[in-house]
This record gives structure tokens, sequence and C-alpha cells, in this order.
């Protein structure tokens, strides 16, 4: 379990950010790109679990107004309380069930664009526009999760945790 | 107890957001903080970008354009040919408007700026430049690229500025088109195409003719590029044309932009 202040982590979410907003346009498909702001919360709820994962999408969303130019605390809100539901998602799931992590990841990052979406146009966009929109935050999201085994084993390492997992057989 | 505290903790994010709604001058100061903090991690980050970019995209147009090498050469060489011809033409020409008292403008005074960074939202077009008001830069000023306009500064901060790109919705340009002469507001539309709304149902607009500014209001001077008209159809109203616009920029692929500082007038 890793203590959420601490140098590592505050250079790691640091990094991210600027990863996000500076580097990861390079890697754009049509118009868009993956977010690892995105993936580190979903890496936070899979891996070191429920109270942290808030805390994390909070200041993943604070850093993702900031790069935004927007309202501060409109993204934080949206990530905090798509955080709570995604601890639910993750005390409840099948972790032996192939594709989980990537189905839950692209559920999360989908569902962030779209409440975004909502929060920024809700009834200003003609319909056939809502679709691309929500077209586009489909792909980000497809783009996104399949980063996630690379994401997880750099954050691995990063952090100095072994990817084998224990089972405890009795409790 | 500890899955309780996560609830109550989500009272935080709405706490920061009811009072960063009520107080948009503490939203600016606080961007602005830290946009200038992080100026130098965000320059080193697009300058690893630009990087990326070159390799993705002119390691291509590297392979095509030595396999055409002899082509390019024969053409190197015809249209040296034609500049000259075309230099004599515009000398014969400068001397004629002179004639005819024309007010050739002169070269506008622009800002370079480098974008370090770029929103996240596949439909939000805003990015950060590199310049700021310590650059002389200034809100609302017109940003371009060699192709056309690209858009205009939305923030001034003192090292950085965010500029607003055609495509965003939230964008607005009064716009002309070359061979009719029918005016009409550009607007962004978050994708790779831009519309042309309000054209009078009588505008004998045709497609492919080309989109400049109309230098209506005080943003934009005239006759900057926007794109070419790709489709015409009745809006969703019946009382105007709409057209879609292919922008002649690639917003994909902005690395440096020119900001218009002034079009002073001989």
């Amino acid at each position: 379990m890793h203590r959420l202040v601490s140098a590592k982590v505050i250079f790691y979410f640091f990094l991210l950010a600027v990863l996000d907003g500076a580097v990861m346009p390079a890697f754009r498909i049509g118009s868009v790109y993956p977010s690892f702001l995105y993936l580190f919360i979903c890496y936070v709820a899979f891996e070191w679990g429920a109270p942290k994962t808030v805390y994390v999408a909070f200041w993943a969303g604070i850093l993702r107004d900031l790069l935004g130019g927007g309202l501060i605390g409109l993204e934080a809100t949206l990530l905090a309380a798509l955080a709570l539901a995604l601890d639910f998602l993750v005390q409840k799931m099948e972790r032996q069930l192939s594709g989980i992590y990537f189905f839950t990841t692209f559920l999360f990052v989908f569902c962030a664009g779209a409440l975004r979406l909502l929060a920024g146009y809700a009834g200003d966009l003609p319909p056939s526009l809502v679709w691309e929109y929500l077209g586009a935050i489909a792909i980000t999201a497809l783009y996104t999760s399949a980063l996630l085994p690379l994401f997880n084993f750099l954050t691995d390492r990063w952090f100095g945790h072994s990817s084998a997992k224990q089972y405890e057989l009795f409790r | 107890m500890r899955r309780w505290r996560s609830y109550y903790f989500l009272a935080v994010p709405v706490i920061f957001l009811i009072a960063f709604f009520q107080y948009p001058r503490l939203n600016e100061a606080v961007h602005s903080l830290f946009s200038t903090l992080t100026r130098p991690a965000f320059v080193l980050g697009s300058s690893l970008r630009d990087g990326l970019y070159a390799v993705r995209y002119q390691s291509g147009n590297f392979l095509d354009a030595v396999g055409k090498q002899k082509e390019y050469l024969a053409r190197i060489q015809e249209l040296e040919g034609q500049l000259i011809h075309f230099h004599e033409m515009d000398l014969e020409n400068q001397r004629l408007k002179k004639l005819l008292n024309f007010s050739l403008p002169l070269a506008t005074h622009t800002i370079g700026a480098r974008v370090i960074e770029e929103d996240m939202t596949p439909w939000k077009k805003v990015v950060l430049l590199d310049k700021g008001s310590r650059h002389s830069l200034k809100k609302d000023m017109a940003v371009v690229v060699p192709e056309g306009l690209v858009g205009r500064i939305l923030e001034v901060e003192p090292y950085t500025s965010y500029a607003i790109l055609l495509p965003d919705p939230d964008s607005r340009v009064s716009a002309l088109t070359t061979t009719s002469r029918a005016q009409g507001i550009i607007a962004g539309i978050g994708t790779d195409m831009l519309q042309m709304k309000y054209l009078a149902l009588d505008a004998e607009v045709a497609i492919g003719e080309d989109v400049i500014t109309s230098g209506v209001g005080s943003i934009f001077q005239k006759g900057l590029q926007i794109g070419k008209i790709e489709s015409i159809e009745r809006d969703s109203d019946g009382l105007h044309l709409l057209a879609l616009v292919k922008p002649s920029v690639s917003f994909s692929k902005i690395e440096e932009v020119l900001c218009i500082v002034s079009s002073q007038q001989k």
C-alpha cells in the first residue's frame, strides 16, 4: 500500500499531467488521444483499493481542469463521483474474468467523457453532434484502456510493486 | 468508517467548484499561477512531442521524397523560372498600384509562439501558447499560420496564453466567400470541419469556393484564409443556407503559430 502524500506520487501525478497535456497529442488518432490521468485513477482502484481512489480522482480532476483552462473543480467533482462508483464496481467484480480490467477502464473513461460533455454543453448541441462526440469519447476510452497493460507495468515499476498477486485462501 | 470518509470527501471538489464558479477572478488567478509555474515542464514536453511528430509525419514524407527526387528537381527548376517571371509581374503590379493611388498594406507585425499544451477533451480546441502578456500578446489577437487563420487569443497570462481554435464549438468568426461575396459566420463544431452559418437563401455560393475573414468586427483583419466550401444545404429553420467548410489549416498538426499584433496601413 502506498502513501498518497509522497514525493514519488506527486511527481508521478505531475509527469502524467505533462504527458497528457503536451506529449500525448503526438499519438493522436483522428481527434482523440489517450489520457494517463484516467488510467492512474483506474490503476489505483484496481491495485491500491477503495479509500484512495477518490483522492487520486480528485487531484487528477483538478490537474485536468487546470490543463484545460476551464472552471476548476468541474472535472474534479465528476471524477471523484465516478471514482466512488468505480470503487463499488471493483469491489463487486469478478477479478478472474478475462478482460474485466479492460472493460472497467473503458467504462470509466467513457462515463467520464460523457459526463464532461453533459456538464459542458447540456442541451446546447444538436443530436447529430452529440452522437459524433460520444463516438469520439468511445474511441478515446478504447484507446486509453488499450494502454492499461503498459501503464500498469510502468506504474508497478515506478512504485516498486511486484506484478505477481497473492490471493488469500482463508479469511 | 473509511468508506464513509470517501463519501464525505466528495464535498471537497463540490466546494472547489462552487468557489471557483462564484469567483471567476480566483479561477483565472489559479490558472495563471499554474501555467506560469509549470511552463518549463510543458515546454520540455512539447519539444518531445514535436520530435515525435517529426518522426511520425516526416519519415513517410522523407521516403516519398527520396522516391520522387528527380521529379522534384525538375519541378524546382520549372518553379524557379516562374518565380523570376512572377517577381517581374509583382514589380509591375506595384508600379501600377502606385499610379492608381492604391494603398498597399504593410506586412503585419506578428509574434511567433509555440503550442505547448492542448485541451484533452476531443471536441474542445483550446491550446496553451508559450508566450503571454510579457511578450506583448493581448486578448482577442488573431492567431494564424501560413495556411490561414487558426483562431484567436482567449486568455493571456504573463508568460503563457490560451488560444481558442476555429473548430472549438465556442468559436465564431465573421466570414466572406471570395467569389459570390456572401457573408456568414464560421462556427466550430468540434470536428475537423467548420460550419458557415446565416448565409442568405439567395446567396450564389458554390462548392469549392474559398472562405476568408470578412473584417466585420475588430478582431480579425479582412482576407485571412479560412477554408473551402464542401457542401451547402438549408439550415434547420429554413431561413438561411448552411455550408460545411473544410479548413485550410490542419488543426491536429499545429506546432507553431503567429499572433497578429497589428495590421497597419501605409
